[in-house]
C-alpha cells in the first residue's frame, strides 16, 4: 500500500476542531538582527558554562576522594553541582536555539487512519482459517482429545504449587507460648519484671520466655505489654477482676487491626496508639478501641506476683488468639 | 593498787565511745555534704538557703499556676513527689516556665540560670521524695557503651514516639514527641527517669542506669552522622524524599516542559 493510498483512505478533519495553524511568527529576533545575535551569544555562553561544569566535573572527581563519611558528603555535592550545571547549561542552550533562532513556523503532520485497509483484514484472516484447516482438528478427534488433556493438566501444576505458601498453621494462630506460671520476661534485657521495676506511668516488653530461647514465630506473637496504670484507674471487665496486679496490667502488643506492634503508649490519657494506621486502645477501661480501624480490644493476660520473690507470672494464657483477625477466627 | 588498771580501762572505754562517735559524725557529715554536692547544687553548704531560694523563685515564677506549696491547680499538676530531676529537665529544657497554655510545653531558651534550676529543683524535692538530678557519672555513656544494645533497647521502647534516629513525631491530641537532635545527655537522662509530659517512666530497675547510658550513646552517635548526600530533609527517610521527589522535582520539570512548549513571543 503506498503513501498516496493511505492519504486517500484518511476521512476528511473537521474544520471547526482542527487547530488554527500559524503559518509563520515573526519573532523579535527574526525581526531584529542585533536581538539574534544576542540570543546566539546566551545559547553560546550557556555550552561554555555546561563546558565549565563538565571540566568541573572531572576536576571535582579528581580532587576530592571519598575515603570518609564526611569526605563522601564532599564529593557527592560537588560532583552534583558540576554536572547539574553541565547538563542544566546544556539544556538552556538547547532549548534558547530552538526558541530563538531556528524557524518559528507551525507545520501539520497528517496522522493516517489506524485501521488496517479491508483487504489486509481479509487476507490476515484467511491466512488464519487456512492454517486451521490445514490442522485437521475437527476431522482427528483422537489428537483433538489427547491435546485437551495434556493442555489442562498443565493448568494443575500451579495450584499443586499453592502448597509451598507454606504449612498450614493449625492451632498457631489460637495458640502463643504463654501458660500458667510463665514468668514475664523484659524482651531486651531479659530479666524477669518484679513488682516495683515499673514507676507509675511506665511500660515495657515482655515475652514468656528469654528472647533467644523462644522460635521466630513464638517471639513474633507473644509480645506483651506490661503497663503500670495510675493507681485506681483501672477499670477491669466483668469476669477479669483479678487479672490486673496493684494496677499493672499485661496487654498483647500486636495490633488486632493488622497487627504492627503497639511501642506508642501516652502516659497522660493511658492509651496505646498503634504507630501504623493510628488504632487507639483505652488501657484502664479493658483496652477498648476508640479510634481508628481495629475492630477488637487487645486480648488481656491475666497476671499476679509470687509473694516470695516479687516476679510477675500469667496466672493463665491468652482466652483468645492474639493479633490480626482471620477466616475462620470465629 | 589492783583498782588503778580497771580504772585506765574504764577511762579507755569513756574515751573510745567519743571517738567511734565523733569518726561516726565525720562519716555521716562527709557522706551528706558529698551527697548534696552530687545533687549539684551551685549554692552549695546550707541546704536550707538553697531551699529558702527555691522556694522564693517558685513563688514569683511557678506558683500561680502549680499552687503555693506546689499542690497543682485546675491549670497545673501537683508538684509533690515528682523529685528534683522533673524539676531540672522542666526548666533547664525552657519548658517551664509556660509561656502560653496549649497542648504541650514547647522547649524553648531556659529562664533561669543552673544555680536557679538546682535552687528550684531542692524546694520541689523538699515537697515530697521523687528522683533527684543524676549525677555526671550516672547520665554519661562510657567510651565503650554498647551501642547496638542501646539501639534495639531505643528502638523497642522509644522509636514509636521519636522515630527511629531521634527526629521526634506527631502523637494524638496535637502533642508530639521532640526531636531528641539538641538534648543534652543529663536531659536525655532525666527524661528516662521522670517521663516528662506524656512520655513514659523508665525507672532504674526496668532499665538500668547503664542501660540508659547505652541509649545516651546510641542517640548522641546516630544524630552525630553526616549526611553524605547532601540535605537529609529531617531524616524521616523516604516518604520525605518522594514527596520532594514528585513535588519539586517533577514541578521543575512541568514547568520546564511548558517553557519548551509555550508559543513564541510576536515581534511588536
Amino acid at each position: 500500500m503506498t503513501d498516496q493510498q493511505i492519504h486517500e483512505n484518511r476521512p476528511t478533519p473537521r474544520e471547526d476542531i482542527r487547530p488554527r495553524v500559524i503559518e509563520r511568527v515573526i519573532r523579535p529576533q527574526d525581526a531584529d538582527p542585533r536581538r539574534a545575535k544576542r540570543a546566539e551569544r546566551i545559547v553560546a555562553l550557556s555550552f561554555l558554562l555546561s563546558a565549565v561544569g563538565t571540566a568541573g566535573f572531572i576536576a571535582a572527581y579528581v580532587a576530592f576522594v571519598p575515603h570518609s563519611t564526611g569526605s563522601a558528603g564532599t564529593s557527592n555535592r560537588w560532583l552534583g553541582a558540576s554536572l547539574g550545571v553541565a547538563l542544566a547549561g546544556l539544556a538552556f542552550g538547547l532549548i534558547g536555539w530552538v526558541r530563538w533562532l531556528m524557524p518559528a513556523h507551525e507545520t501539520v503532520e497528517e496522522r493516517h487512519s489506524l485501521a488496517s485497509p479491508e483487504r489486509d483484514v481479509a487476507a490476515a484472516a484467511d491466512i488464519v482459517m487456512t492454517g486451521f484447516r490445514e490442522t485437521g482438528l475437527p476431522r482427528r478427534s483422537l489428537l483433538k482429545r489427547t491435546l485437551g488433556l495434556a493442555a489442562g493438566l498443565l493448568a494443575l501444576p500451579p495450584i499443586v504449587m499453592l502448597r509451598d505458601l507454606g504449612p498450614l498453621p493449625r492451632t498457631g494462630l489460637r495458640t502463643t507460648p504463654w501458660q500458667k506460671g510463665s514468668l514475664l520476661y523484659n524482651a531486651e534485657t531479659g530479666r524477669p519484671v518484679k513488682l516495683g521495676d515499673l514507676e507509675v506511668g511506665g511500660f515495657t516488653t515482655v515475652l514468656p520466655l528469654p528472647r533467644e530461647q523462644l522460635s521466630e514465630e513464638d517471639l513474633a506473637k507473644s509480645a506483651v505489654v506490661l503497663i503500670r496504670l495510675r493507681p485506681g484507674t483501672n477499670k477491669p471487665l466483668p469476669g477479669r477482676e483479678n487479672w490486673a496486679y496493684q494496677d499493672h496490667v499485661a496487654y498483647s502488643k500486636i495490633c488486632t487491626h493488622v497487627g504492627c506492634p503497639l511501642t506508642l503508649y501516652e502516659k497522660q490519657v493511658q492509651q496505646l496508639l498503634c504507630p501504623c494506621h493510628q488504632s487507639t486502645f483505652d488501657v484502664p477501661d479493658g483496652a477498648k478501641v476508640i479510634f481508628g480501624p481495629a475492630a477488637r480490644r487487645l486480648p488481656q493476660l491475666p497476671i499476679s506476683v509470687h509473694p516470695d520473690t516479687g516476679e510477675f507470672y500469667a496466672t493463665a494464657g491468652f482466652d483468645e488468639p492474639v493479633g490480626p483477625s482471620f477466616w475462620e477466627r470465629g | 593498787m589492783r583498782i588503778r588498771p580497771q580504772r585506765l580501762r574504764v577511762r579507755h572505754r569513756r574515751l573510745a565511745g567519743v571517738f567511734v562517735l565523733l569518726a561516726a559524725l565525720l562519716t555521716v557529715g562527709t557522706a551528706y555534704s558529698v551527697a548534696t554536692t552530687r545533687t549539684g547544687s551551685a549554692a552549695s553548704g546550707d541546704p536550707g538557703a538553697q531551699i529558702a531560694q527555691g522556694r522564693a523563685l517558685f513563688l514569683q515564677g511557678c506558683a500561680s499556676c502549680h499552687g503555693k506549696a506546689g499542690e497543682g491547680t485546675a491549670a497545673a499538676p501537683s508538684l509533690i513527689g515528682v523529685g528534683a530531676a522533673a524539676v531540672d529537665f522542666q526548666v533547664s529544657t525552657g519548658r517551664m516556665p509556660l509561656a502560653q497554655a496549649g497542648a504541650q510545653a514547647p522547649a524553648k531558651r531556659p529562664r533561669y540560670t543552673q544555680e536557679q534550676i538546682d535552687a528550684l529543683a531542692a524546694y520541689v524535692a523538699s515537697l515530697g521524695p521523687g528522683p533527684a538530678i543524676p549525677g555526671k557519672e550516672q547520665y554519661t555513656p562510657p567510651k565503650n557503651a554498647d551501642l547496638a544494645f542501646g539501639g534495639t533497647l531505643f528502638r523497642t521502647n522509644c522509636s514509636a514516639c521519636h522515630n527511629f534516629t531521634g527526629e521526634g513525631g506527631a502523637l494524638a491530641y496535637g502533642k508530639k514527641a521532640p526531636p531528641l537532635t539538641h538534648a543534652t545527655d543529663k536531659q536525655l537522662y532525666e527524661a528516662m527517669l521522670t517521663g516528662p509530659g506524656t512520655m513514659p517512666v523508665f525507672s532504674d530497675q526496668q532499665l538500668t542506669p547503664q542501660e540508659k547510658q547505652d541509649i545516651i550513646a546510641y542517640i548522641t552517635t546516630v544524630r552525630s552522622v553526616p549526611d553524605p548526600g547532601g540535605f537529609n530533609l529531617g531524616r524521616l527517610g523516604p516518604v520525605t524524599e518522594g514527596l520532594v521527589g514528585w513535588l519539586i522535582g517533577m514541578g521543575v520539570l512541568a514547568v520546564v516542559a511548558m517553557w519548551i512548549g509555550a508559543r513564541a513571543k510576536r515581534a511588536q
